[in-house]
């Protein structure tokens, strides 16, 4: 069973493996591939030559699971060979994961990285978000991030950032009134968005932010809403957030 | 309850036995001063031929004590209940619970043809009797009275005339000293009355116990005569076992002008009279300088000026010069000038004229700001010219004469001063005479010795024309309320007052009678004399400055027990609290103050013996069980307390232990710390459909380390609209480590503690809306996690499926909740 439950994790988890890209979908609910897991089935071993080694191996994925698992062994010393690392990346997503294992180290230039990732408009969207996550769950709330956040969850052009900054932004902490202002804002206009992704992430973050003044906003979207799957989840939303209320 | 309060006190007696004199110099900061000082001087006061205050208010209210059959002169009162708990009054109960001491307060009396003397003894304590055997030292030898077992917060007197009149005993000055056992000296305090009615004068010294001299063996006063005539000594007690030599020094104009060197027998006493340098003082004062070989404490001196023509007298303090304060300003509370308000009943055609003289008893210049602040309220404080005083000299400051030029209001009547040295450490002693201009007598008021603190405890009386008057300054940041308690033969009359940051209020004890305000219980003011406390609500953190003045329409002087100097804390106790969390306690620190009472303030500040077992974070402690044992962990705190009787401030310990339990098998629970959803947009368009969530999953409590903690699900289907070739939405039962991170779809997720890592996701490489034929679905469903065969978690897992493009393609968004 374990086997089985492994092998479908690893599958769904990590990469777009061909039986991923199969027309059969596949679902799982269980844990994520060990960092261990997924070195050893590139056949990296877990020393730490090895690991520094693995740093430059040819495959992005193996780059970003060597710096990740250095960063799990707190392995300080070789922060200047994945710093080497970061400097040589060229793959956008390898870099931002190279530099949270920096971060995770106590790299000051770890951070830098994953705030130009934040800062940078021209950067992948769920990039940006993946960035900002990293910051925050480092406990490092950027300001830079929160705003990039902000940007993406007021453009209408890309839903699917839109929905992840939706998603994201529930989660920060230290905001000024003017922030949390802004982002509730936002919120209820992505609760309009034409896009059900978008409408259901917004109705999520309503509930997460706990703010009863948009049982209203969601009672009036539950009362809008043409898709019955939508406006399930919606109805679930509302009925979290009315019991936040009551608490 | 986690440990006990009292237990592993350091006893602050054993401490300060075993600290030198230069340990002492560095742990302690003065926080208070010349309050306490009052008890170091000899009061003189000017009366008319009526009876002096502690006479009416000994025959009003109590009996004079002749040594013969001396019993109490005040029954006891009802004691307010100090503790709000079991627990406090058991920790109270413990501090008491040390072992008492023998304690010694001297004082001087005069009773030769013209002066009967009288000793008032009080006992502080509100909750305990003091026993107090009176003795009279005399040329002869020590002669013991009769003891006296004094209920809480009562006075009795002893009539000294009498005293040495049964003893057959001839002298006309000498000390009295009143011996006590107690766990700490604080508990009683004891004065002299001295009353010449013939001449108006009335003298009060206060006993001085020699445990409250701890830091030198200077110790210097400042004076100054108003007029030709004025007479005055010095007072000086050896209180030790051995002869001591006193170099007395005289200043004139900051230059030593004549140095003499006496000696006086163990426990004896001595006179100097000073009249010649009060005739050099007129100008600008003159300084006194006692120095003496020995321990601090060993002398105790105290002085006087009168004039009986005109009734003028006041007392002289002597202050130890090795003291430090963290502030080192010196205050009063009752600057008055001009005529005063009727209400306070000050004889008719009395017009004060207010005077400080001060010295600086540095080596070097200093400049002193007063400050003036007025009771009326609305003006803020008034800083007066600076005065640049060189070193040794003494200046005056003439504060009617300020108001005359104008730099004090003309409708300044009643304030508060305070001097302001610009040094940082003690710099300066003065004194402050307010006396009626025309008769240039009627001194009234204490002297610059109001120091912060948090409470005091003193006598009233309003019987007849006596008037009680207090003032308070807060001079903490934060607000602050007074509890006045006048305690009388039955009763007892509490009132609070609301005292904010920086203000003065005055609480005129006959108005509160005569306009018969209740009290907190609704109770009216039917006595007329008694004991009184006032203190703060803040604990050690109130720092008001009390002053006291008692007063009748005719006789000028407060007559009676000054302000008790200090209400200080004998020990602190550290304890621990439960709180609603098994594995938290509330940390409180208990202060135990000689007068009975217990306060109590959050323990901010406590180190722990092994922080990984129990941490701290502001006043509350956690424990972190790690293994099958239980662990004790010493916790400790070092707070400032007000420490004696000069109100210094010294290091107290507290200690205890908590005991941090073996661990549990398995977290008690599991609750969703964040979600984070996986982007489509990021694996199309290898994906079509997709993808979900990354939930981390903390594990409870979090105080105790749970990594590597095996949990499992157990994930069932609750409903499901999608139809059955999305196949099975609802399948997992991973097992999870805890503190594990992982990977999934290009994301890291780093190694947390407590946490864990649950994914649930669902992907294709079409979109399986558009395959279907249907716009969108839904399925719920069950988790449990379980722990050790127990679910410690129960969620709801939702999948939305909804359609959406990607680059005009048409994709499968899959929206997953976790609640």
């Amino acid at each position: 069973m374990f086997v089985l439950c492994f092998a479908m994790t690893f599958i769904l988890g990590f990469a777009i493996s061909p039986a991923a890209q199969t027309r059969t979908p596949g679902s799982s609910n269980g844990r994520l591939t060990t960092i261990d897991e997924a070195l050893r089935s590139h056949h990296i071993e877990l020393t730490r030559p090895a690991l520094v080694k693995a740093l430059r191996n040819e495959d992005a994925e193996v780059r970003s699971l060597a710096a990740q698992k250095l960063a799990e062994q707190n392995a300080t010393e070789t922060i200047p060979a994945i710093l080497d690392s970061l400097t040589a990346e060229t793959r956008p997503e390898t870099r931002v994961n190279i530099a949270f294992s920096l971060a995770q180290l106590g790299e000051t230039r770890g951070f830098n990285a994953l705030q130009d990732t934040c800062r940078d408009p021209g950067m992948r969207p769920d990039l940006r978000v993946e960035a900002a996550r990293y910051m925050h769950d480092l406990n490092h709330e950027d300001a830079i991030c929160r705003s990039a956040l902000v940007d993406m969850l007021q453009s209408p052009a890309d839903p699917d950032a839109r929905a992840q900054a939706a998603s994201l932004l529930p989660r920060f902490q230290d905001l000024s009134p003017q922030e949390s202002r802004k982002i509730f804002q936002g919120v209820l206009k992505a609760l309009e968005a034409p896009e059900p992704t978008v409408r259901l992430a917004a109705s999520h973050a309503l509930s997460e932010i706990g703010d009863k003044s948009a049982i209203s906003n969601l009672q009036k979207a539950v009362a809008n809403e043409q898709d019955k799957a939508v406006r399930s989840q919606l109805q679930m939303d509302l009925q979290e957030l009315q019991q936040k209320k009551n608490q | 309850m986690q440990a006990t309060r009292a237990a592993t006190h350091e006893r602050r007696e054993q401490a300060n036995n075993v600290r030198t004199g230069l340990e002492l110099e560095r742990q302690k900061t003065m926080r208070l001063s010349l309050n306490s000082a009052l008890s170091s001087v000899l009061l003189f006061a000017v009366i008319p031929p009526a009876l002096s205050a502690a006479q009416t208010l000994r025959n009003a209210k109590t009996k004079t004590v002749p040594n013969r059959a001396q019993h109490l002169a005040l029954p006891v009162a009802d004691v307010t209940p100090l503790t709000a708990t079991a627990n406090r009054e058991a920790a109270a109960r413990a501090a008491n619970a040390r072992p008492a001491t023998m304690h010694e307060r001297f004082a001087t009396f005069l009773a030769d043809r013209n002066f009967q003397s009288y000793l008032v003894l009080q006992n502080l304590r509100l909750d305990a009797h003091v026993t107090v055997t009176p003795v009279l030292v005399l040329s002869r030898g020590e002669i013991s009275l009769a003891p006296i077992n004094m209920p809480p917060h009562t006075t009795t007197t002893v009539d000294i005339n009498d005293a040495l009149a049964v003893h057959g005993v001839a002298d006309t000055r000498g000390a009295v000293v009143a011996r006590y056992s107690f766990n700490t000296y604080g508990a009683l305090s004891a004065v002299v009355e001295s009353a010449d009615p013939a001449h108006r004068i009335f003298l009060t010294s206060v006993g001085q116990s020699p445990e409250e001299f701890w830091y030198g063996t200077t110790l210097d006063a400042v004076v100054w005569a108003p007029e030709e005539g004025t007479e005055g000594f010095i007072s000086m007690i050896n209180t030790s076992a051995d002869p001591k030599s006193v170099e007395i020094s005289f200043f004139v104009n900051g230059r030593s002008k004549e140095t003499q060197e006496i000696e006086i027998a163990p426990r004896q006493h001595r006179m100097l009279r000073i009249d010649s340098l009060l005739k050099r003082s007129h100008d600008e004062g003159a300084g006194i300088r006692l120095a003496f070989t020995g321990k601090p404490g060993d002398i105790v001196a105290e002085g006087a000026l009168l004039k009986k023509q005109t009734g003028f007298s006041k007392y002289i303090h002597f202050a130890d010069t090795a003291l430090h304060f963290p502030s080192n300003s010196l205050r009063t509370n009752f600057l008055l000038l001009g005529t005063q308000p009727l209400a306070d009943g000050f004889p008719a055609q009395t017009s004060f004229r207010s005077v400080a003289v001060l010295r600086n008893i540095d080596p070097v210049p200093i400049q002193v700001t007063p400050v003036v602040k007025s009771l009326s309220g609305g003006a803020p404080e008034i800083s007066l010219k600076p005065i640049t005083v060189a070193a040794g000299e003494t200046r005056i400051i003439d504060f009617s004469q300020e108001q005359r030029a104008g730099n004090l209001p003309g409708d300044f009547s009643q304030g508060s001063v305070k001097l302001v040295p610009d040094s940082d450490h003690n710099s300066i002693v003065a004194e402050l005479l307010n006396f009626n201009e025309a008769s240039r007598g009627y001194v009234v008021g204490s002297s610059f010795s109001a120091h912060p603190s948090r409470a005091t405890g003193s006598i009233w009386r309003i019987d007849g024309s006596f008037q009680t008057t207090i003032v308070i300054e807060n001079t903490a940041k934060q607000a602050d309320q007074v509890t006045l308690k006048l305690f009388s033969d039955n009763d007892t009359y509490e009132k609070t007052f609301a005292v904010p940051s920086g203000s003065l209020i005055k609480i005129n004890v006959k108005d509160l009678q005569q306009s018969r305000i209740p009290d907190k219980n609704g109770k009216l003011l039917l006595a007329t004399s008694g004991t009184l406390s006032l203190s703060g609500k803040n604990g050690s953190h109130s720092a008001l400055a009390f002053d006291k003045l008692i007063h009748s329409a005719d006789e000028a002087e407060y007559v009676g027990l000054l302000a008790n100097p200090c209400n200080y804390v004998t020990d602190i106790s550290l304890f621990l609290d439960s709180t609603s969390d098994q594995y938290s306690f509330d940390g409180f620190v208990d202060a135990f103050w000689t007068d009975g009472s217990v306060t109590e303030d959050g323990a901010f500040g406590m180190t722990s013996g092994n922080n990984s077992l129990a941490s701290i974070d502001g006043n509350v402690v956690t424990v972190h069980p790690v293994d099958g044992s239980s662990h004790n962990v010493g916790l400790s705190i070092t707070e400032v307390e007000t420490a004696c009787d000069i109100c210094s401030g010294d290091n107290f310990f507290g200690n205890t232990q908590v005991t941090v339990p073996p661990k549990p098998a398995c977290p008690t629970s599991v609750t969703k710390s964040s979600t984070t959803t996986l982007s489509l947009a990021s694996q199309f368009p290898g994906l079509k459909t997709g993808i979900g969530i990354v939930a981390s999953m903390q594990t409870n409590p979090t105080n105790i380390n749970w990594n590597n903690t095996q949990i499992t699900e157990a994930v069932s289907q609750s409903s499901n609209s999608c139809p059955s070739s999305f196949g099975s939405l609802c399948s997992g039962s991973d097992t999870f480590t805890v503190g594990t991170g992982g990977s999934t779809f290009g994301q890291n997720f780093a190694a947390t503690q407590n946490i864990f890592y649950d994914q649930h996701v669902t992907t294709s490489g079409v979109s399986i809306l558009d395959s279907a034929g249907i716009n969108s679905c839904q399925a719920t469903c069950a988790q449990t996690y379980s722990c050790g065969g127990n679910v410690i978690g129960n969620f709801t897992i939702n999948r939305s499926f909804t359609k959406g493009t990607i680059q005009n393609t048409p994709v499968t968004n899959v929206t997953v909740t976790k609640q």
